[in-house]
């Protein structure tokens, strides 16, 4: 009897060693059941979801949304997907596509409200609990990795306006044209450095490596490739497309019909995407990126596009204004192209100074005391359409440092007598018209600031403003 | 080791050198006979007569000693009968045998009397204890004495300190961490001063032992410990002075005294004990923290509130689930970071005592060698101890006793506490477990380098264990001499002269691989390269001339008049480098020149104390206990104003305590109760505390470099009105046995009035100091204490001893110069506060998570953020609670949120014998005391990119989301982990402290005397709701900051099997 009980001490001494009580568990056990899941498992245990946990199976997403990056499930219930086109389902890749766009990175609970990346690089917007424009009908279900929204219904994976140019080039001759306006660039940051050159200690480039093709339109008015961004991208048919070339074809004249007909055509398309979504039936006039307006005539919209950055109208007229493609052109003193070489550089100042009309600060250029008759400062503008300008200039002359300035501008060369030498007086910050000049053709405009023997030569801005 | 074996040689050599010098004296001087038989002739004309008997067999007991004060004696017969003649019937006889306990017993008028004996074991009122003058069994003392004979073989790993721990009511000890060595905090019936010392004076044979910490450790959190220089089997008793009687060491006796007596040689016959161990720490039991893939999905949560798109977390390496990636790898494990900094590890012990001598000499000798690593990787302790102990009878009158100790500890340690780069318990935790320790190529393949601090600027935990370099040196000589020289029968005159030497050497090298950089006033340190030297050194002297005699058999007298006096010195100086040119470097003269700094500290103090003490007794039932200590101190100020005794220009505290008992169930009309004993006790005194610090009465200036110049800046207000703190101490307590002493009961009341208190009063700002000390303010502490001892089951092969004790004891703050002081700690805030514990947890109260943003703005609540602007609480923050309803959550909402002293403690202990073997079982408990879970704080902080608790996965996501655990957001704006009672949790706990089995083999007595076997488990079983490594630490030193956990070495299951062999 003894024995035995020294027998259970002994047994009760080893479980003590290993035995200790668990403060812990009721901390760390979940307060919601759906929290111990993760989002595949928590959507395969719901029976309103069974169908969209199949298509998640059937495209690999499964395995995906297991994992321990937080996501975001938009899930459409079965009631939604009986709608679903069987194309859609039995093609592999848009099946991919369509279950990609309803899952996104990170965690979107339903009081966020923003535009959201989907895995299938697509963005939804994601405002009021409702994924674009299907309603959540059951708002964060919270798991381990992420959430999940029950979904009414579903959204199918659009073309980009950028894909939809290039899929209607051969419908719309402006879209044609703007998927035509390539070029080749250099981007160091994708190319290959083979090493770094000993004389000039500049990285030496794999041949071949680092060049990309470029578009003008997305580079220079928007990126209609990007999914992160909406626009509004206007097509015009291609005999709205033809007027307003044709209106503008006087400005662009050149050797040839092509490239006078490339710069009417750029100067056209160039006006016709906006930034945002704007629903044409609610205004009548929009402002593009370089401040033209663009008359909407409502009836003019022949079709409207849904893409998934944004939303195309094709129209059969945009009734634009020539007086208003075209505006004034500034170059700046201190943005000299080429100058008289023959003077020490000390004569050259580039200054800040305050403008006491228009209260703002500015930079010009001076060249005082430089001790050479003639001297001349030569400034170059490109693409300067081919009309009547009014010439201005300002040149305030606040004698810091002492200086008699005594200067006329040549138009075209230096030796054309367009305008006379002007007597700069002190102080005078406005604008000076210098008088009128046309050009003949499309192209570049040199301009020449020339002293007065060796007077000095002061200059803020020339200003070119178009008449009609 | 070869330091160690030096040291070894030369204490031999010393003890050697004793021994033979004793025996030379042995030759010159005539031995004496044994003072117990010196007038043993006597007779008296009062016969009586009885019976003694065993009291587990009810047989009679043969040879039992039965002695009237060493003037008559007689032995039991076969029968257990004894005759003895005794002067009259009112006095008592003493009764002892060996094996048997040694017991008092009344006559009560009568002249046959029946007695029991119990084995010496026994827990009895009549059990030894130690008192500072003399040695006295306990039911002849007035004074409240807790008192252990120590049985320290099976509990190899236990101190002194750790040892009390549950088996000294009143006492509570909190041992530190779990660190070898690392030591205990006492409190003794509550706390008794908010900035001086707070721990009991110990007295380790009559010499006053320097339990004191000077200066801070290089190795963070890290305490020597004194009493670890002391091995548990040297030690015979431990006597606890708890009341008035502390008075008798003056102005060092206000927490109580713990006197520690060292185990002599008993007998004359040689006797060798060896004992061998070996053990197992196990690592403890891993926190929940976070799993990689838990982890993963916290830093997504996290990233994204600092306003990050996905894009952008997505571009993290460790978001990157492509196998091609060249980071894949490095960012694909799942490590437990807890189990690399920590692992079962073993201890090894050897110890051997040699006692024996003759008539003139008697000698005991013990060496010891400990082992021990401790769950910390890379962390060991190594432990040397050697003590001499001899008696010697140099002359008829003339006798001396010389005690001498040795040890030297070698510790390889860490760095804990609040030390986020390199404390790796922390590391182990917040580590990210998707990354490895070692440098993982883009194949996979595993590199045998470390791995450098990784993205998140988190020091590797491997590298801080296998690179970093902590270690602590220490040894200490502690040896005194004492004498006595007998005048006549009742005068003797004592002296005793001690000397202590410490030396304390430390070396720490932080690497600079793996280890997140530290940032300097003027530089980036790299790596840091310390080298620290402390020395202690004091001198004790104690003389006095002692009385004792009865006066007709009735008026029993024992006094001492003398004077102890202690000079003692400490110096501390440091050096610290930084920036050797490799990690190879770890000698601090490597670092930096521009760089280096050097430091250190001085102390020197002398204390004297002359005390008288004075005992009387009547006719053994009534007792009165005066004492009376006059102390001078260095410390003390030059113009202490009230309330003192001047000698010259000094002032000089004047303590005297006055105790009284009763012994009740030695009246004669107690002859025929059932109790077997009853005294009631009553005692007040006022002692003293002298550690007001050696120079704060004085001004003294400080260094202070101020753009690489080095000058001198004042460093306090001198207070020349400084003075000691007292402490009144009141007791009233009963003893009582009753059932054939088969159950012990003590009861006590007492209160402690806290005056003089020392107060660091905050200073004005335009002062340029933060405080100035002044004796301003009173605490009290009021509690009670019980203790009782069962013998459960009592026959002859079959006993079960059960014991318990519990105490309540409760300190609060009577009167402060200001409203409240407030002292920061980890995170945290302490308050002290009148009427309230002083150091009481003073923070913000919370209520749940808000569900929803609704919610959060219908409560209005504002805070302020860090750049002080005011920000609405929202959905997933924490609902603090706004006390002055002002809408806006700041300082004023703060209120007391937790008590770290514990509201009952106590202990458990259970002996159980039956034929050879023994169970030994101890458990320990705490009540009521709350914990400010700091590490907690870190490790659900859900604000970074630390690894989390497990329980925050379930931090509120969504609206609607019914959760007690806030968000998680970046750098948390809102501060919902701010100091508040989410951090505060019961520290209750209940263990299984200490295990023991033993086995003692029947041997042939011829050859050897006994083998015994045993086998020891400590803190194997604890029961408590607190969610840390451990509810049991102490982080300082003083009363402030107790009940933090602020990330020590926890303290570990451990087991041991042992064997010891007695020749």
């Amino acid at each position: 009897m003894c024995l035995k009980k020294f027998n259970c001490l002994f047994i009760l001494f080893t479980t003590f060693l290993l035995g200790s009580c668990e403060p812990w568990n009721d901390r760390i056990a979940a307060t919601n059941a759906s929290l111990e899941r993760n989002a595949f498992e928590e959507i395969s245990l719901r029976s309103n979801l069974s169908k969209f946990a199949e298509l998640l199976v059937k495209t690999g997403y499964d395995k995906v949304i297991s994992g321990s990056q937080n996501f975001t499930i938009w899930a459409p219930t079965n009631d939604a997907l009986q709608s679903l086109d069987a194309t859609i389902i039995n093609d592999a890749v848009k099946l991919k596509a369509f279950v990609g766009n309803h899952i996104a990175n990170q965690a979107y609970y339903a009081k966020t409200g923003q535009r959201v990346k989907m895995l299938n690089g697509k963005y939804n917007n994601f405002f009021n609990k409702q994924l674009d424009l299907a309603k959540i009908t059951e708002a964060d279900l919270v798991v381990k990795n992420g959430v999940i929204h029950a979904l009414g219904g579903y959204i199918i994976p659009l073309q980009s306006i950028w894909e939809f140019v290039n899929a209607t080039k051969s419908e719309y001759k402006q879209n044609d044209f703007v998927s035509k306006l390539n070029y080749f660039a250099f981007n160091p940051s994708t190319a290959i450095i083979d090493s770094i050159s000993s004389s000039t200690g500049r990285p030496i480039y794999r041949p071949g490596t680092g060049i990309e093709q470029r578009n003008t339109f997305t580079n220079n008015v928007y990126d209609i490739t990007d999914e992160s961004k909406e626009y509004t991208y206007l097509i015009l048919s291609d005999a709205a497309l033809a007027v307003e070339v044709a209106k503008l074809n006087p400005y662009f004249k050149t050797s040839t019909t092509d490239s006078t007909y490339n710069q009417s055509a750029w100067k056209v398309v160039q006006d016709l995407a906006l930034q945002g979504v704007y629903k044409m039936e609610e205004v009548s006039e929009l402002f593009s990126k370089f401040n033209v307006r663009i008359p909407i005539d409502k009836s003019a919209i022949v079709k409207t596009v849904k893409l998934s950055n944004g939303v195309a109208y094709v129209m059969n007229k945009v009734d634009f204004k020539k007086e208003e493609k075209f505006k004034p052109m500034v170059v700046e003193g201190e943005d000299v192209f080429s100058r008289l070489s023959t003077t020490s550089s000390t004569a050259t100042f580039i200054r800040e100074r305050f403008n006491p009309i228009s209260n703002v600060k500015y930079r010009d250029i001076g060249v005082v005391g430089h001790g050479v008759t003639n001297y001349w400062l030569s400034y170059r503008l490109q693409g300067v359409p081919a009309m009547k300008y009014k010439v201005y200039w300002v040149a305030a002359n606040d004698n810091v440092p002492t200086a008699t300035v005594n200067q006329r501008l040549a138009m075209g060369t230096l030796t054309s007598a367009t305008f006379p030498f002007v007597a700069v007086p002190l102080n005078n910050f406005q604008e000076v018209l210098l008088g009128e000049y046309t050009t003949t053709s499309f192209g570049t405009l040199d301009m020449y600031l020339i002293a007065n023997a060796t007077n000095s030569l002061i200059l803020d801005y020339i200003k070119l403003v178009p008449v009609f | 080791m070869r330091n160690f074996t030096r040291y070894t040689i030369q204490v031999l050599s010393i003890a050697c050198c004793s021994i033979v010098s004793v025996g030379a004296i042995a030759q010159v001087i005539t031995p004496s006979n044994d003072i117990r038989e010196v007038g043993v002739s006597t007779s008296f004309k009062n016969k009586v007569s009885g019976v003694i008997k065993d009291a587990s067999t009810g047989k009679p007991l043969e040879g039992i000693r039965v002695t009237y004060k060493n003037l008559t004696a007689a032995i039991t017969d076969e029968k257990g009968k004894f005759v003895l003649t005794v002067p009259n019937y009112k006095v008592s006889i003493q009764v002892e045998g060996e094996g048997f306990q040694t017991k008092e017993v009344a006559l009560k008028g009568q002249s046959n009397i029946g007695a029991v004996l119990y084995d010496e074991n026994h827990s009895s009122p009549y059990n030894t204890v130690t008192l500072p003058t003399h040695t006295i069994s306990q039911n002849a003392t007035p004074y409240n004495v807790g008192a252990v004979q120590v049985q320290g073989w099976d509990k190899v790993l236990e101190t002194a300190d750790t040892y009390l721990q549950g088996r000294i009511a009143g006492l509570n000890v909190t041992r530190r961490s779990g660190t070898p060595n690392s030591g205990s905090s006492f409190f003794l019936r509550g706390l008794s001063s908010l900035n001086a010392n707070v721990q009991p004076l110990i007295v380790v044979d009559v010499l006053i032992y320097d339990n004191s910490h000077y200066g801070n450790s290089l190795i963070s959190n890290y305490y020597d410990n004194p009493l670890a220089n002391i091995d548990i089997r040297d030690v015979d008793n431990i006597t606890v002075l708890k009341d008035g009687a502390s008075t008798m060491y003056g102005t060092k006796g206000a927490n109580g005294v713990i006197l520690i007596t060292t185990a002599r040689a008993k007998e004359l016959a040689t006797k060798i004990d060896f004992g061998t161990y070996g053990g197992i720490n196990f690592a403890p039991k891993n926190l929940p923290m976070m799993n990689a893939y838990d982890y993963r999905t916290y830093l997504s949560d996290v990233l994204k509130s600092s306003g990050k798109s996905a894009d952008e977390i997505a571009a993290y390496p460790f978001m990157n689930d492509d196998p091609k990636f060249a980071e894949y790898y490095r960012y694909h494990y799942d490590t437990d970071w807890q189990k690399k900094v920590m692992d079962n590890h073993y201890l090894q012990n050897v110890y051997l005592k040699v006692t024996g001598g003759d008539n003139v000499a008697k000698y005991a000798l013990s060496l010891n060698y400990l082992k021990n690593q401790g769950a910390l990787n890379a962390t060991k302790l190594g432990r040397y101890n050697t003590r001499f102990n001899a008696d010697l009878n140099l002359s008829k009158r003339l006798t001396s006793s010389i005690n001498l100790s040795f040890s030297l500890n070698e510790q390889e340690l860490k760095n804990q506490g609040i030390q986020p780069r390199t404390n790796p318990v922390y590391l182990g935790l917040v580590k990210a477990p998707f990354l490895h320790s070692y440098d993982v190529s883009s194949d996979g393949i595993e590199s045998p380098d470390l791995t450098d601090r990784d993205i998140f600027n988190v020091s590797n935990p491997a590298a801080v264990i296998s690179l970093m370099q902590a270690r602590n040196q220490n040894y200490r000589f502690l040896g005194g001499v004492s004498f006595l020289y007998k005048l006549s029968n009742s005068f003797d005159l004592g002296s005793t002269i001690g000397i202590n030497f410490d030396k304390i050497k430390e070396n720490s090298f932080v690497p600079r691989k793996g280890v997140v950089s530290d940032t300097l006033s003027n530089a980036i340190a790299y790596n840091k390269l310390a080298s620290q030297t402390k020395r202690i050194y004091y001198i004790f002297n104690e003389n006095y001339v002692s009385f004792q005699r009865t006066f007709a058999h009735v008026h029993a007298f024992n006094a001492r008049l003398g004077m102890r006096y202690i000079s003692s010195k400490i110096e501390q100086d440091f050096g610290l480098g930084f920036n050797s040119a490799t990690d190879e470097l770890v000698s601090v003269g490597n670092g930096v020149g521009a760089l280096r700094r050097v430091g250190g500290s001085i102390g020197e103090s002398r204390w004297l104390n002359t005390y008288l003490s004075a005992d009387y007794g009547l006719s053994d039932k009534y007792f009165l206990a005066l004492n009376v200590a006059l102390d001078g101190s260095s410390r003390f100020g030059a113009d202490v104003l009230d309330e003192t005794i001047k000698i010259g220009k000094r002032s000089f505290a004047l303590l005297p305590s006055l105790s009284a008992a009763w012994l009740i169930s030695s009246e004669n009309f107690m002859a025929n109760s059932g109790i077997n004993f009853l005294k009631v006790r009553a005692s007040i005194g006022l002692t003293g505390n002298d550690a007001i610090g050696d120079y704060n009465s004085r001004q003294y200036y400080v260094s202070q470099n101020l753009l690489g110049m080095q000058g001198l800046v004042r460093g306090n207000f001198a207070n020349p009105n400084l003075k000691w703190e007292s402490v009144l101490k009141t007791n009233v307590g009963f003893d009582l046995s009753i059932l054939h002493e088969r159950l012990t009961l003590t009861v006590d009341a007492f209160q402690h009035d806290i005056r003089d208190m020392l107060v660091k009063e905050p200073a004005p700002v335009a002062s340029g100091l933060q405080y100035l000390l002044t004796n301003s303010g009173t605490m009290q502490t009021k509690g009670f204490e019980t203790s009782v001892n069962v013998r459960v089951i009592n026959t002859s092969t079959f006993k079960w001893d059960l014991g318990a004790n519990i105490t309540t004891a409760k300190t609060i703050v009577k009167s402060l110069p200001t409203e409240q002081l407030l002292t920061p700690f980890g995170n945290g805030t302490i308050v002290t506060k009148v009427g309230e514990a002083p150091n009481a947890f003073y923070g913000y109260t919370t209520n749940g998570v808000y569900t929803s943003d609704a919610e959060a703005a219908q409560s209005g609540l504002k805070t302020k953020l860090f750049d002080g602007t005011l920000a609405d609480f929202k959905g997933g923050d924490m609902r603090f609670v706004d006390l002055d309803n002002n809408k806006i959550i700041d300082e004023k909402d703060h209120q007391l949120i937790g008590n770290p002293n514990p509201k009952f403690y106590g202990g458990i202990t259970n002996r159980l014998t039956w034929n050879n073997w023994t169970l030994d079982a101890l458990c320990t408990f705490v009540v009521g005391n709350s914990i400010y879970n700091y590490t907690r704080s870190q490790l659900e902080s859900l604000s970074g990119f630390n690894n989390q608790s497990q329980a925050m996965n379930n931090r509120w996501r969504a609206d609607g989301h019914i959760t007690d655990v806030p968000k998680a957001t970046w750098g948390d704006p809102l501060q919902n982990g701010r100091f508040s009672d989410r951090w505060i949790e019961d520290g209750s706990y209940l263990r299984l402290r200490t295990m023991s089995l033993s086995y003692s083999w029947p041997v042939n007595k011829k050859v050897l005397k006994y083998v015994i076997a045993y086998l020891t488990g400590n803190n194997l079983l604890t029961f408590t709701n607190y969610l840390g490594y451990e509810p049991e630490f102490s982080a300082t030193n003083g009363i402030l900051g107790q009940g933090t956990d602020l990330l020590l070495e926890p303290i570990q299951k451990s087991c041991q099997l042992g064997i010891r062999i007695g020749l």
